[in-house]
This record gives structure tokens, sequence and C-alpha cells, in this order.
């Protein structure tokens, strides 16, 4: 199966349509849509729970959906389910590789699953093995691997074959910064190839550095979706500071009043919370005036702009809680 | 085609990085085997011995009684212990002098009254591949024994394990009276399924007697052989079904749904692994025994050919039948339940011909017994052409069956969760 380029009647090569997802009453996936092109990263952000390996499992054919569609390059998932999966590279969230076989034989398992054989295959398996670091341990059974090395493989052996569209369930789980780093890069480069990356994550670091655009999940819902800007746009433009010491509330509140473009959210005898665009700036204003109104600060917390904010203002909640 | 053999190379890969199952698989059928020979006034090779180092840190009746257990003299045979402290035997280790160091840590025995966790270390000499492999099967063995006990005694032995009731040294005449009695009962239920009166028969393995042997099928010793046969197929079969467990616990399965390959493919690419194995097996155990029994070779193609069919109807049986299991244990349970009944049935423990008449008839019909007496008409000459093409159509069609009905559990479930 050489490379070809992408047929240009698919521009979106996955498309997702009110997709709904039961496990008898627990609702897993809540009629999610959205729909993913070549050469993007579309990222899938969301908390334990909310729906993402689900979502997943329904575009991959492991899972039928309740409701909704799902089409991979134009194949419905579930009536040309075989079709669909030929152009899938899918990484899943649980370690699945053969233990006793060594890092080669599990690609060439899982390669050789995809279809590939010979002389692609055996160049490939080089390409990929060097790609993820793993080629001077190429023949040794993959129980011996620490567990960094195993995801690597885990990757490897989804990618092996060029999909046209990489399913990534966090591949990055409980691997080293180096590492990860690695797998990143892969990650892009199979990007910049052309293949579209599904990638699902609760880091919020990965999410805003790697993907173009995104999705944030809860409870089995789409809560805000679009580009990286447009979604810190979601967030609103405000810094965050909060202030913790001893305060008086009036007093705190009248000082700041003489701090321009500070909006106070909230001011208590131990915390003091407020809003202002490029707080950075007006720090020590604001230090001054809380001063002459008698407070005592002992602690600054700055946070700035951020899926964060956005996911703390949508749903009440912190994203790793 | 090529999908198939895809899996099959995958399968077969992975049975050859277990050595010590391969080599269990032979063993025990053969073991038996050397033992009727023995008894038959022929002689015997050596022996593999597992060197074993103990070193017992809890040193209490408990971990006493596992290490008795290990130094039995039926294990003793396989297995010679040596107890030793954990720093003399790590470096002995180092120095590759025994197969494998047993650590049994502090605190063991109570724990396992109790189903704590605990850890039972083995290390194993990387110089030696199949002698650790035994000493490990035979610790797998002990842990699955401590889970069944459990469900069985829980109660009484986590009552044990509390000690006596606070303020007293021992237990009361009337605690241990209540304690003994119940584990009685639970016993005396058990016993009902255990040693059912048929079981009771295996004392009749009559090496005393050959002369009832001769119903026109020369050779009294050919008699054992299908028998031995069989065992090896069941024992492979089971290991080989098995697997789908691991396979499925890692997301294997889970992962090939989301790729082309078909589940068809799948249960056809286990199949030919299991052909495969089954066939080498049954080759060596067959070309052995042949030899031995003069019996002309012009008849091991056939005999082995009807045994790997056999052995694929096996495998395909015991997989459908773990794929209903509820866990993984559960499956090993049930697969295992069933295969014991089989080999006393079908005439591996001692041959069709000496078991009385009712006995010998409900073991014609056991699959691996229906088939056993095939190969022995195969081994005797006595089988006709269009009978022996009959039997091989018979296996096909049956064959065909459970493939289907084993694609239909995978696709409808199995491979899905
Ligand atoms: N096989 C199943 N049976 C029943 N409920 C399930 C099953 N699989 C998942 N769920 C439930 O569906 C919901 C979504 O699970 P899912 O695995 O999709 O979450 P996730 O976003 O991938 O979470 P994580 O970040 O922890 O991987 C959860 O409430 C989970 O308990
Ligand atoms: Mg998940």
């Amino acid at each position: 199966m050489p490379a070809q380029p992408f047929n240009q009647r698919h521009r979106t090569v996955i498309e997702v349509t009110g997709l709904q997802k039961k496990y008898g009453e627990l609702v897993a996936v809540d009629g999610v849509s959205f729909r993913a092109e070549p050469g993007q990263i579309f990222g899938l952000l969301g908390p334990n729970g909310a729906g993402k390996t689900t979502t997943i499992g329904c575009i991959s054919g492991l899972l039928e959906p309740t409701a909704g569609s799902v089409r991979v390059l134009g194949h419905d998932v579930v009536s040309d389910g075989r079709a669909a999966r030929q152009q899938l590279g899918v990484v899943p969230q649980e370690l699945a590789l053969y233990e006793d076989l060594s890092a080669t034989e599990n690609l060439q398992f899982w390669g050789g699953a995809y279809g590939l054989r010979g002389a692609e295959l055996k160049a490939r398996l080089r390409e990929v093995l060097t790609a993820v670091g793993l080629l001077d341990r190429a023949r040794e059974p993959v129980k011996r691997f620490s567990g960094g090395m195993k995801r690597r493989l885990n990757l490897a052996c989804g990618i092996l074959h060029r999909p046209k569209i990489l399913l990534l369930d966090e591949p990055t789980a409980g691997v080293d910064p180096q590492s990860r780093m690695r797998l990143l890069e892969l990650v892009r480069e199979e990007v910049a190839r052309g293949a579209c990356v599904l990638y699902t994550t609760h880091y919020l670091e990965e999410a805003e550095s790697l993907c173009d655009r995104l999705a944030i999940v809860d409870h089995g819902k789409i809560i805000a979706a679009g580009t990286l800007a447009e979604l810190r746009a979601m967030a609103g433009e405000n810094d965050l500071l909060l202030l913790n010491g001893r305060f008086d509330p009036e007093r705190a509140r009248a000082a700041l009043q003489t701090v321009g473009g500070v909006e106070v959210v909230q001011a208590g005898p131990d915390a003091v919370r407020l809003a202002s665009r490029e707080a950075t700036r007006k720090l020590a204003e604001i230090f001054g005036a809380l001063a002459a109104g008698g407070a005592d600060i002992r602690e600054t917390t700055l946070t700035q702009p951020s899926l964060e904010t956005l996911f703390i203002k949508l749903t009440g909640r912190k994203l790793r809680e | 085609m090529n999908r198939v053999l895809l899996v099959t190379r995958q399968n077969l890969l992975r049975c050859l990085r277990d050595p010590a199952a391969l080599v269990l698989w032979f063993i025990i059928p053969l073991m038996i085997g050397a033992l009727l020979v023995l008894a038959m006034g022929g002689s015997n090779g050596p022996k593999p011995q597992v060197h074993l180092l103990i070193a017992d840190q809890d040193d209490s009746f408990g971990s006493r009684l596992l290490i008795r257990a290990l130094t039995s003299d039926r294990a003793g045979e396989f297995i010679r212990a040596e107890k030793v402290d954990e720093a003399t035997g790590r470096r002995r280790m180092e120095h590759g002098d025994a197969s494998a160091l047993l650590i049994i840590p502090p605190g063991f025995a109570r724990a396992v009254l109790r189903e704590e966790p605990t850890t039972l270390q083995l290390i194993t000499n990387p110089a030696e591949r199949i002698l650790p492999g035994i000493a490990e099967e035979m610790l797998r063995l002990f842990s699955e024994t401590v889970f069944y006990l459990h469900r069985l005694l829980g109660p009484q032995m986590r009552q044990f394990a509390q000690g006596p009731p606070p303020g007293e040294d021992l237990f009361s005449d009337a605690d241990v009276a209540r304690l003994s009695a119940s584990i009685n009962d639970t016993m005396r239920q058990l016993r009902k399924y255990l040693f059912p009166p048929v079981i009771k028969l295996e004392t009749v393995v009559p090496v005393a007697k050959p002369a009832k042997a001769s119903d026109g099928s020369g050779s009294f010793a050919l008699n054992f052989l299908p028998g031995i046969v069989f065992m090896a197929l069941l024992f492979t079969a089971q290991g080989l079904s098995n697997d789908i467990w691991r396979e499925r616990e890692h997301g294997l399965l889970r992962r090939v749904v989301t790729t082309p390959l078909d589940l068809l493919s799948v249960i056809l690419g286990k199949l030919l692994a299991a052909v495969i194995v089954v066939g080498v097996i049954a080759g060596v155990i067959l070309a052995g025994g042949m030899e031995y029994l003069d019996v002309p070779f012009r008849r091991w193609p056939a005999a082995v050919a009807w045994s790997a069919a056999s052995g694929a109807g096996i495998l395909l049986l015991l997989l459908l039948l773990q794929m209903f299991a509820g866990s993984h244990r559960a499956a090993s349970f049930l697969s295992f339940s069933i295969m014991f009944p089989l080999l006393m049935l079908g005439g591996s423990m001692f041959p069709t011909a000496f078991m009385p008449p009712w006995m010998a008839a409900i073991g014609r019909w056991t699959p691996n017994g229906w088939a056993a007496v095939r190969l022995t008409d195969i081994l005797t000459g006595r089988i006709t052409l269009p009978l022996l093409a009959a039997a091989f159509g018979g296996m096909a069609l049956t064959v065909a069956v459970l493939v289907l009905a084993n694609h239909w559990r995978l696709a409808r479930g199995f491979a899905r969760r």
C-alpha cells in the first residue's frame, strides 16, 4: 500500500455526527459532533471518565454507537467497517502488546494486520524502531521493557503502516519528559506527512502545545470547541490574581478602586481574588494600594487565561480534581 | 490466507517463547508412558531435576508445609530442594549454582490464611530455561490451590489466622471442635465431587494382568499409546485455548478488532498453529511409541494426521467453552474440570480395554475417547480406507461447525469487551 495523496474530495477525514454511546443507564458519550481534517491534530481534552476512550472506540469500530454516525474518509464505520479500519491507525490507551514477543515481532504482527508485507514492512520496521529509539532493543521480549519503552512501542505499532488517520488515546501517559518529546515529535511528523490525528489527553500543556483544534469534553458532552486562540478568547482576557494573607475586606475593596482596570471578584478576611488584563504589570500598584489599606499579603498566585481557566469557568471544577 | 498465516506465525512464536509449557505438555504424558514402560520392564533414562534453593524467612508451620509439598516424594523426583538463607542463596544463584531460588517472605503463611496479598519471590537462573519454568509452574499451581481452598474453607482459614479469642492462649476445645466439624462438613460435601466412585477404579491399572488385553489388537502396550497421545493433545489444547483469555486481558483482542484483520482469520490462524504444535508433539510421541512397539512406520502419517485433526477439534471445543466463562480463572477451572474426566473416561489414564464395560461404553463416546479408538484402529491396521476417509470427513465437519461457533462467540462480544 504505497503512500498516495489524499483524495481531495474528502477534506473532512473524520466526521462524527450526534454520536451517542450508552452503557445501560450510563450515557458515556452524549451527542458528540466534530470534524477533523488532514494535516491537523484534533485534540479531545477532558478529565477521567469524560468519554474520550469511548469516542475513540466508536470511531475505531470497537464499539457500536447507540445513536449517531461516524464516517472515516467517507466510509461509515458500522456499515462499511473494514474499509474504514483500513485507513486507521489506532493506538489504544492500554498497552496492547504481545509481551512474549520482541518489539520487531510485535511490529511485524500489527503491521501485517494492516496488510504491510515484505520489503516495505522491513524498511518501515527500521524507520519506526529508530524513530521510537528502540532499534538496539528490538530483539528483546517486550516483557523486559520499561513502561515508557512499551508506550513507545505501542505507538510504533499504530503508525507503522502510515495510516491516513491516527487515533491516539493518551499515548504519553506515564512517559518521562524526554520520551514524551520524542513521541510528540513523531506525531508531528505524521501530521507533516498529511495524516489527521485525533489525540486524547488530560494534560493541558500537551493539548496546548500540540493540537490545532480542540474539543473540551466533560460528562460525554463537548462543552467547548475551536482553535486554541478561539478557546483562549472564550476564557476571557483577564488574568486571575489570588492574594492570600490578612485583609480588611472593606478597606481592601476601597483601596483597589484606586487602581484602574482591576475588578475585585471576591474579598474576604484571608483571601482576595482579582481579575485584570495584564495583571503582571499592575502588581506593584496593587500591592501598594493594598498595603496602604492595611493588608498583609503572604502569597500571590497569578493565573493567565488558559484552557484550565476556561474549564473552570465552564464547569466550576478544575480539570484534574 | 496471508492473514491466517500471520496469526499462525504469531501464535507459534509465542509457543516457542514458553518452552516450559511446551515441555510440560510433552513431559507429563511421556512420564506416564515411561512409568508404564518401566512397569513392563523397560529401561528409563535420566530425568531432568530442578535444583531449588529455598530461603524460608517466614519459618512458620505454613511455610514448612509449602516446602514439604515441594519436596514430597512425588515432587522430589523433579525437585531437589535445599534450605539456605537469603544471602547465601543469592550468592549461589549468581554463580549459577542452582535452577532457582525461592524466597518465602516473613508473614507469608499468615497472609495466605487471610487471603491477603503476599509475594513469593522466585529468582530463576537465566542460563536455564526449562527447569526454572517447571518450578514456576508448580508454584502457580500452589497459588491456584490456595485460591480454591479459600472459596471452600475461607471462613475457617481466616478464623485460624486470627488466632485464639482475645485473652486466651489457645483455641478452646469447643472452638476447635466446631472448626474441625465445619471443615469436616465441607470436606464431606466436597468428597462427593472430588472422589466419585469411578475414580477409585484408578487402582485397577492392571499392569499384572496383560492376558485380558488381547482383543486381537496385537501388543498389549499398544493399548496405552493412543491414550498417551491424547493426554498430550488435551494438555496442549488446554494451554493453547487458555491463551485467548491472556490476549483478551491485555487488550490484544480489542486491538485486533480495530485493525482490518478479521476474527475468522484469528480463529483459523490459531487453529493452524494448534495443528502444527499438536502434530509435532503427537508425531514425536507416536514415532517413539511405534518404534518401541514395532508398529510398521507406514501407519505413522495417518496416525499423526488423525491426531492433529483431533487436536484441532479438542482445541476448538475448549476454546468455545473458555469463551463462555466469566473470568480467566473460571475459564481455567472449567476447562480443567472437564479435561480430567475426559482423560479418565477417554482412556488416557488406563486403556478403555481394561475398563468395566459400562465405563468403556461412556468412554468411547467422549470426543477424545472416540478419536482414540480410531487412532488405535489406525495403529493396528484394522481400519479400512473408506472408514478412515469417513472418520476424517466427520472430523472436518465437526471442526468446521466449531470454527463457526467460535467465530460467532468471539465476534459477538468476547473480543470487544
Ligand atoms: N465497558 C464499559 N461498561 C460500562 N461503563 C463503561 C465502560 N467503558 C467505559 N465506561 C464508562 O463510560 C464513561 C466514559 O469512559 P471513558 O473510558 O470513555 O473515559 P475517558 O475520557 O477515556 O477517561 P480516562 O481519561 O480515564 O481514560 C465512564 O463513566 C466509564 O465508567
Ligand atoms: Mg480513556
